[in-house]
């Protein structure tokens, strides 16, 4: 069994938040840990949560590194609080490691958290610097940059000696900043903006866009591939998937409105119905894959103007991202190779030879009252269907 | 459900596999080992061989199971130009088979020369032009005898000829999966090539079988070494079960094909002439060349083949876009365009493909749903286009 100390950075800022953050970060542990059918146990350790893991290093570290909300973790030795034996039992410990390690410097770092031990923390890193010294007489002290840096947590539950620090995911736990709905197409960037609102503390569940039979079922099967996908990136049991058909909107728009702003009229379509979804099911806000100027419907006057027309709140996690670093996280998450799956979505489909890139939102509003919009909106329910993914 | 995409799989036929799950329980021994009821599996194994050699008109030592047609092409492709010497070429159709055409392209960039076969208008291979085209220091030709996607039958015995003629020493491979239900099926055992390649799933039979058929003394390097199985040529353990369903399905279609293959050409001329009356359908032939009639490549003017083949699939009747092995595919629209269709008409290409369990009735309501999509989609796409 291994115990690792978790801290979690920029989460322990928040002031009179910082114990709702907290709990919801050990439920986002915990529900991983269940989700994934783990031997794994967290509980709060005063400022850091103590995990008790039965798994191998590899699956834990692994597990603590995905979980947002996680700034590092540290595999840690415990030794019951009696600084003598800590003394007596350090020097073992640390000689089971130098070998694999190798070592020539080294500083010790160490944490009074409990303040009623009675030596302060620079004369415990003395003593117990002196103490390896004596006992590793080939090392040497290295304040700036160690080649092992022994971290000592003096805690009332006892002392966590580690050796190693591990970057987590960083963000914050997931729900923390409430509830979003992700627009997820087949394409590359909504899958990536999605894992970033769920890194940045937002439980985010999905909505997509169909438009039978201009799209198909391969095209769908993507998208709850993709979902799936990015659900997994995050700690949550389960996330829901809302699958809208806007085939007879898609037909209206093609039959009735100028041909240069159908991409547009299609994006105010499914912006104002996933808003109208948000606002029945309790979302805080949209997420899009938007990217600034990537192609015409994302210039800042398309987006802008859609913005006017739609309503709602969207947030655009990718806006200053170059395709390059979209395609490099997508690459990591392992979307990329999903989302190149060339079944056609319904973004893609009836796209105008000359789209409009500064469009007039006067115009962009007179054309969306064309489109029977509010009456879809009263009966969204028959358009609708939802699933878990 | 209309299943009419018997080209990319056809049904494993009834009739034919009655006995096939007793096979399946009782001969599970391995056909290499050295007992009595391996030996008995190695006997049935042998007797199957012996009715696919007969079939094409080989001894049973010419005949190769393998997993697939795709192995049986990447081993022929892939044995002679490892032996290439420099200089020496490959020639192929611009409509072969992925399996064919992405082989040659992977060798390529290990420096093998690719010569492409011209075709005419009409899509048969120009022979006229051949021995133009076909460098002296070609090694291996290798053509598709019945197109996956358009049904295109090759002129093979005059093409076989003239290779010979003018190319002795170039090694002919026909890629015979889609030919059992032409006309060139009952010639091919009587033709001049050197390998040939058939699948057990496009006959009705299981996935995971393939023919590969050598004529004697044409030397192969196998893909796979191991086990010495396939007189060392294709390693692993047979593939028991499916070579056995795939023996029974060809001995009964062997006394049904005549039948059959009437009841498709009825099929065949049912859509030529009702897609010929459907407003803004075409139907991709060409006149003067040769199809096989279990292969029905139509387009319509404006609707993509894709959104026929969803609407299609939603009302349970389901086609291919040009080829199944292919849907996936961005380069999907390779062979329609090398046969001289543009872009818009060969993404627009929807692809029916029958076997014998198809129904004239199918096959009407096949024809009245194009007609319905054609009215209900063709005005918005037709609208779409103009714009």
């Amino acid at each position: 069994m291994t115990d690792y100390l978790v801290s979690y950075g920029e989460l322990a800022l928040k002031g009179k938040n910082r114990r709702f953050f907290e709990k919801k970060l050990l439920q986002m542990i915990k529900e991983r840990v269940q989700r994934d059918h783990l031997k794994i146990t967290a509980s709060f350790l005063y400022g850091k949560i103590l995990v008790h893991s039965d798994e191998s290093p590899d699956t834990t570290r692994s597990l603590l590194s995905q979980i947002f909300g996680i700034a590092a973790f540290r595999p840690v030795y415990t030794f019951p609080y009696d600084y003598e034996l800590l003394k007596e039992r350090l020097p073992a410990l640390l000689a089971a490691s130098m070998e694999t390690r190798n070592p020539h410097t080294f500083r010790i770092t160490a944490k009074r958290a409990f303040k009623l031990f009675p030596i302060d923390s620079m004369a415990v890193a003395r003593d117990l610097g002196s103490l390896v010294l004596s006992r590793f007489p080939g090392l040497k002290v290295d304040l700036t940059r160690p080649d092992m840096e022994i971290t000592v947590d003096i805690r009332s539950e006892g002392f966590f000696v580690s050796l190693d620090k591990i970057k987590g995911a960083g963000g914050f736990p997931e729900g923390s900043q409430g509830r979003a709905l992700l627009l997820l197409s087949g394409g590359i960037d909504s899958p990536v903006a999605g894992y970033l609102a769920m890194k940045r503390g937002l439980a985010t569940d999905f909505v997509t866009f169909q438009a039978p039979p201009f799209t198909g079922e391969g095209a769908l099967n993507k998208v709850r591939e993709l979902a799936g996908v990015i659900r997994s990136k995050g700690s949550r049991r389960k996330g829901q998937l809302y699958i809208v058909n806007v085939a007879t909107l898609q037909k209206e728009i093609i039959a009735s409105c100028k041909p240069e702003y159908a991409t547009l009229l299609l994006r105010v379509v499914m912006l104002k119905t996933a808003a109208a979804l948000a606002h029945v099911k309790g979302y805080d806000a949209l997420i899009t894959g938007d990217s600034l100027g990537q192609v015409a419907s994302q210039t800042i006057r398309s987006l802008a103007a859609v913005d006017a027309v739609a309503g709602g709140f969207t947030l655009r996690p990718l806006i200053g991202y170059d395709k390059n670093d979209i395609m490099a996280i997508a690459e990591s998450l392992g979307t990329m190779e999903i989302s190149n799956r060339p079944f056609q979505d319904c973004c893609s489909l009836f796209v105008p030879e000359h789209p409009a890139t500064k469009p007039e939102e006067a115009l962009l509003l007179s054309e969306s009252e064309k489109l029977p919009l509010q009456s879809f909106l009263d009966g969204l329910r028959d358009h609708l269907s939802s699933e878990s993914v | 459900m209309i299943y009419l995409d018997n080209a990319a799989a056809a049904p494993p036929l009834k009739e034919a596999l009655e006995s096939f799950q007793e096979t399946l329980f009782s001969c599970y021994a391995n056909p290499s080992s050295a007992h009595a009821a391996g030996f008995r599996i190695s006997a049935l194994m042998e007797e199957m061989r012996s009715r696919v050699a007969d079939t094409l008109g080989l001894t049973p030592s010419e005949i190769i199971f393998t997993s697939g047609a795709t192995e049986a092409n990447n081993t022929v492709l892939q044995s002679f130009t490892s032996r290439f010497k420099r200089g020496e070429a490959l020639a192929l159709s611009p409509i072969e088979h992925a399996s064919i055409e992405n082989t040659a392209r992977s060798l390529e960039q290990t420096g093998t020369r690719i010569h492409y076969l011209p075709l005419t208008p009409e899509g048969e291979t120009d022979i006229p032009r051949l021995q133009k085209v076909l460098p002296p220091s070609c090694a291996l030709l290798s053509i598709i005898a019945v197109n996956n996607e358009t049904g295109i039958v090759q002129p093979l015995k005059a093409l076989i000829a003239e290779v010979r003629r003018i190319r002795p020493e170039t090694l002919i491979h026909v890629d015979a999966v889609q030919s059992f239900w032409s006309s060139l099926w009952e010639e091919l055992p009587l033709l001049d090539w050197d390998f040939l390649t058939l699948s057990a799933h496009k006959l009705h039979a299981l996935k995971g079988t393939g023919i590969l058929a050598a004529r004697k003394g044409r030397l192969l390097h196998p893909l796979l070494n191991g086990g010495g199985q396939e007189r060392g040529l294709r390693a692993g353990t047979e593939n028991i079960p499916g070579i056995i369903a795939f023996g029974m399905v060809l001995q009964f279609l062997n006394k049904k094909r005549k039948t059959y293959c009437r009841h498709m050409t009825q099929l065949e001329e049912y859509v030529l002439s009702a897609a010929d009356k459907l407003a803004e359908y075409h139907i991709n032939r060409r006149t003067g060349a040769v199809y096989s009639p279990h292969i029905i490549s139509l387009r319509h003017e404006f609707i993509p083949g894709a959104v026929l083949q969803n609407a299609l699939s939603e009302q349970g009747i389901y086609v291919s876009t040009g080829s199944a092995c292919s849907d996936k595919n961005k380069k999907s629209l390779r062979v329609l365009k090398a046969l001289g269709y543009d872009e818009d008409q060969a993404r627009n290409t929807i692809r029916a493909s029958f076997s014998p369990l198809s129904s004239m009735e199918e096959i009407r309501a096949l024809i009245r749903a194009l007609e319905d999509l054609g009215e209900s989609l063709g005005g918005l796409y037709r609208k779409a286009r103009q714009q």
